[in-house]
């Protein structure tokens, strides 16, 4: 057991758990909180695999921003944060969650599968995988990688556009969540004024649409002359 | 294997957090935290793009392009997906994704 | 007149009075006056067609031989073979279009006088009509299909004129009586001439019975039932049996009695002259397959000895009657006995004779009898008349009398009953006179009646058989010489108590000639009565068959050129013998005389007691008929409807009533098994169909929540199953 299995293992178990506590806890500041420690799990990973380049980016971008922010947004809306874990549908989600997993730890773990003359299981992957080549570690990946986004032969467009979808994004994002005054907000309230009655997903749908009055009727006419005989 | 780990060690646990993060998705009832389980999927999707560069092609460049363009995505929309919630929460006093339900018929 | 046209005229003969029924049944049954005179005027043109035919055929002389043949119709029934129908007039077809006509038209006349008060007046005269036409076509038929055909039709006619009086209990259960048993005779007929068509393939008299080879093939092959007989016998016997039956011959004769319960005219008419005398017709047309088997066989010995026996049943019934027309009646059967005995020992001429003669002198009889029973009626009406105009009471007569036998208001006064008759002879003088004539014809008084000659020409052709030692003839002899005794006796008591002495009722003493409608026909009968004799005078007999010269025998010898010559048969043509014209005047003046002495000298006077009652348990016996009746309800009837009620109350209520039911209940059960599947499956089937529907949408618009994460739920469920299927079953 080497070190880096070991550190592999507190490093799985860390960004696993972190990442089911942030999924099952009431609440939602902690919830924000376990995602940091998760990223922090993340930035881990990266560093195992020798991508330190990533990690760093991992914890500036996604700890320092974008956590950040979560924790404005759970700010905000402090007040209407209700206590409960899971919606009417959680069961089918954990099911299908649970069932998803199983089937990609299947499909990519270290059997070999035959199903219908195909085989599954990465016993099978025609780069050998479960074993042998071991690669040298990239030496200057950052300044290639640079090299690739600036260059307009490999990914210098997606790269501009990245940086146009940045620029949307934050507009976007100021102008949706400004505030509204006057008749705007008035305006605004009317149209998405939520009607608690729809909410019922007890309630049962009604029975009799206007279409079906024919047959409605016929069948109570049946009925009454089914019963006379 | 490198340093005894082998890939689909990084696979599996990526997998899991994916799952995890789409339990989180589909189950929570605060719409922040449907956002914010967005963002493990993302992770999870990061750590199997790195691994497999890590593993396979470590010489190439356009793994580590995706990724890094995931990060500014992610970025890009966890800002305007808060941003929805808190036009919506101002509007209709409510963050439950099952109530905002008017995008039927 | 060429053949063509004879042959012409013989179909037409029956046509008029077929078409008068058709014209009063469909038209004119509302006229009295123009039913009556369509029916008499389409009788009279028949009369009138046949006479022409008759008196030409008289004058061709191998009638027999070569007949007028007339419209043959091919009529082909079965593939392969053709059937012709047609008319034919042979001699012995020739003498029944002459005396037929002549009979049904008097009485037809006679008729209307003497229906004249009945409402069905011209329902009457329309079965009158049919029945003559029928009559005439039998006569005239060339073969014997149509020859069926007629003889059905004629017993129908007789049924319903029989039943005329259809009101009464009486009435129709004669009819009933009457068909029922010539039925019996008509099935073995029917027999008969299946077996002949099996035989030879054909059904024309002249096919067969003038074709020498057919007879003899007949002759020769063996009854089927093999019973000693060859088939020519069998069918004869058969053939016999229809005439037992239409001809009221032992066993079958209990119906003609009872027949006497319609008007006088239909017993004048049906059971005189001509329907009784169809049987005896169709016997002679098959003379020739008696004859082919020679004088011995047992068919002739059957249709003889059958004949004597009701020969003497017939007389000594008739002696002990009271009813004028039961007299008639028996004597009839008698009569007709007397005939078919003649056959049964080979005397053809004799038998045609004897039945023409009978045939007019019957006739006459009992439209003298009608006569009288009007008369006594009439006297009893003016009795009972003018006691209601004593009493200062007024009845209306006529309302609904209709002529018969039950009659009015006191109690029960029959003027069909001898004893309530007597002194008629002064009131009723050409009714006396003409009545006095047919009687002695029917006894046979010597000489001047036509009764006395055949009679005589049966006895002188038995009495040769049994010269030459025939078994048949002997026994014939005896008996008919017995039974003519007989006839003598009860013809002079009938006229004795009839006309004779003192009125014995008030209605005897007040009776009044009949109309000229009614005397004119009797008297006309009476000429035939008398002379028709002349027409067979014997050529060897003393004196008067000198006299007659080439006249004497010509209706034998007429009628004789139609029997084909067989071997075995041989008609030997014999001398005058002395002793059969000794019987015939002993048995007719001896009978006379007998009964002049007993009825005519002291003629009964009211209330006293026949002098035939003195014979204590034989008169019981045969007043009551031998007790026949009893014997063939005892045999026949009772166990008949015993069956019946049985069937009706085990099979037909028990089998059938249970069956149906059953059927019922099955098919109440399907259809209640079918409601139900209805109900359950069709209406439950496309309710469950719209129900299902109902319930997919409504679950289907669940899905549709407008929920983000829902959405989001079923699209990566739908990915999972698709990814699945990508996988496992698709590459």
């Amino acid at each position: 057991m080497t070190l880096q299995q070991i550190l592999f293992i507190v490093i799985s178990l860390v960004v696993l758990g972190s990442a089911f506590l942030v999924v099952t806890t009431r609440n939602l500041f902690h919830a924000a909180l376990f995602l940091v420690v998760s990223f922090f799990g993340v930035a881990g990973f990266y560093v195992l695999l020798d991508a330190g380049f990533f990690a760093a980016a991992q914890v500036l971008v996604y700890i320092g921003a974008i956590s950040i922010l979560f924790i404005f947004a759970v700010m905000l809306t402090r007040d209407v944060i209700t206590a409960q874990r899971g919606n009417s549908q959680w069961q089918a989600a954990a099911f299908v969650g649970a069932f998803l997993f199983l089937l990609m730890a299947i499909l990519l773990g270290p059997f070999s599968i035959t199903i219908r003359g195909h085989q599954f299981g990465n016993a099978n992957w025609p780069f050998d995988m479960a074993g042998d080549a071991i690669k040298a570690a990239p030496s200057n990946f950052v300044g290639t990688m640079g090299s690739g986004l600036v260059s307009m032969d490999q990914y210098g467009v997606p790269f501009l556009l990245a940086g146009v979808l940045l620029l949307v994004a934050m507009v976007g994002a100021i102008w949706v969540a400004r505030e509204l005054r006057g008749r705007e907000a008035e305006k605004a309230a009317a149209e998405t004024a939520i009607d608690d009655a729809d909410m019922d997903m007890n309630q049962p749908v009604q029975e009799t649409l206007p279409l079906v009055d024919t047959n409605e009727a016929h069948e109570s006419h049946d009925a009454a002359a089914v019963e006379k005989h | 294997m490198i340093n005894g780990i082998p890939l689909y060690w990084y696979l599996i646990v990526s997998a899991a957090l994916f799952c995890i993060g789409l339990y989180g998705v589909l189950a929570r009832k605060n719409a922040i935290a449907v956002i914010m389980c967005v963002e493990l999927m993302l992770n999870a999707v990061n750590i199997n793009l790195i691994a497999f560069w890590r593993y396979i092609t470590p010489a190439a460049i356009s793994g580590l392009s995706f990724a890094a363009f995931i990060f500014v995505v992610a970025a890009a929309e966890a800002a305007v997906g808060l941003a929805l919630i808190i036009s919506i929460y101002r509007n209709t006093r409510s963050v439950d994704p099952e109530k905002i339900d008017s995008m039927k018929l | 007149m060429s053949r063509e046209l004879l042959g012409t005229l013989t179909w037409l003969a029956p046509l008029p009075p077929l078409l008068s029924f058709a014209v009063i049944a469909l038209f004119t049954n509302r006229y009295r006056m123009v039913s009556a005179a369509i029916a008499v005027g389409s009788m009279l043109t028949s009369c009138l067609l046949s006479f022409i035919v008759f008196f030409n055929a008289v004058g061709i002389g191998n009638l027999g031989e070569d007949p007028i043949r007339g419209v043959p119709y091919s009529f082909i029934p079965t593939a392969g073979s053709t059937f012709n129908i047609g008319v034919a007039v042979d001699p012995l077809g020739a003498t029944f279009m002459f005396m037929v006509p002549l009979a049904c038209t008097l009485i037809f006349i006679y008729s209307t006088s003497y229906m004249a008060k009945d409402p069905l007046f011209t329902r009457f005269f329309a079965f009158l009509s049919l029945f003559g036409g029928s009559m005439m076509g039998l006569v005239v038929s060339d073969n014997l299909l149509s020859l069926f055909v007629f003889w059905e039709l004629m017993g129908f006619c007789s049924y319903s004129l029989i039943g005329f009086f259809y009101r009464k209990p009486s009435a129709y259960k004669a009819a009933v009586k009457a068909f029922m048993t010539t039925r019996v005779g008509d099935m073995l007929l029917l027999l008969g001439i299946v077996y002949l068509y099996s035989m030879t393939g054909t059904l024309n008299f002249f096919d067969i019975l003038h074709n020498q080879e057919v007879l003899t093939h007949l002759a020769e092959a063996p009854a089927v039932l093999g019973l000693g007989i060859s088939a020519a016998g069998l069918i004869a016997i058969l053939i016999f049996g229809g005439t037992v039956g239409k001809s009221a011959q032992f066993p079958l004769h209990v119906w003609l009695p009872d027949a006497m319960e319609g008007p006088t005219p239909v017993s004048a008419m049906i059971h005189a002259a001509t329907m009784v005398s169809a049987g005896i017709f169709l016997l002679l047309r098959f003379f020739p397959l008696l004859q082919v088997g020679g004088r011995d066989t047992p068919a002739f010995m059957i249709v003889g000895l059958i004949g004597a026996i009701t020969a003497f049943l017939g007389a000594t019934i008739a002696v002990a009657q009271y009813d004028i027309k039961r007299v008639l009646a028996f004597s009839t059967i008698s009569q007709l006995g007397f005939m078919v005995a003649a056959i049964g020992i080979g005397a053809y001429g004799a038998a045609v004779f004897h039945l023409l003669s009978h045939a007019f002198f019957k006739a006459l009889l009992f439209l003298g009898s009608g006569s009288v029973i009007h008369g006594v009626e009439h006297g009893h009406e003016h009795v009972a008349h003018s006691e209601h105009e004593a009493h200062g009471n007024e009845h209306g007569h006529g309302d609904a009398d209709v002529h018969g036998h039950d009659a009015p208001a006191t109690p029960a006064f029959d003027p069909q009953d001898m004893r309530n008759m007597g002194g008629l002879r002064k009131r009723m003088p050409i009714t006396f006179y003409t009545f006095l004539a047919g009687g002695l014809a029917l006894a046979g008084f010597p000489f001047i009646t036509a009764g006395f000659w055949s009679k005589d020409e049966i006895l002188a052709d038995a009495f040769h058989g049994l010269s030459t030692g025939s078994t048949i003839s002997t026994i014939v002899f005896i008996v008919l010489a017995f039974s003519a005794l007989l006839t003598a006796f009860y013809t002079a008591r009938q006229i004795s108590m009839t006309f004779l002495g003192e009125a014995r009722t008030e209605a005897a003493a007040h009776a009044t000639e009949s109309a000229p409608a009614m005397t004119y026909p009797l008297i006309v009968l009476a000429f035939f009565a008398i002379f028709f004799g002349f027409t067979n005078v014997p050529k060897d007999f003393p004196i008067l068959g000198a006299l007659f010269g080439p006249a004497a025998g010509w209706l034998k010898g007429f009628v004789g050129t139609q029997l084909v010559e067989v071997e075995k048969f041989k008609e030997e043509a014999f001398g005058f013998n002395v002793i059969p014209l000794l019987t015939s005047l002993v048995v007719a003046l001896g009978g006379l005389g007998l009964g002049w002495m007993v009825y005519g000298q002291k003629p009964l006077k009211a209330g006293q007691t026949d002098p035939v009652e003195k014979m204590g348990g034989l008169f019981t016996f045969l007043h009551n008929r031998w007790y026949f009746d009893e014997l063939y309800r005892a045999i026949f009837i009772k166990p008949l409807q015993a069956i019946a009620d049985n069937y009706s109350r085990i099979v037909d209520k028990g089998v059938i009533d249970w069956l149906l039911e059953g059927g019922y209940k099955v098919g109440v059960g399907i259809a209640r098994a079918l409601k139900e599947f209805d109900r359950v499956v069709i209406t439950g089937g496309s309710d469950l169909i719209g129900n299902t529907v109902r319930s997919i949408g409504r679950e289907g618009r669940e899905l549709q929540s407008g929920q983000v994460q829902g959405y989001l739920l079923q699209a990566l469920i739908a990915a999972v199953v698709l990814m699945l299927f990508f996988l496992v079953v698709a590459q």
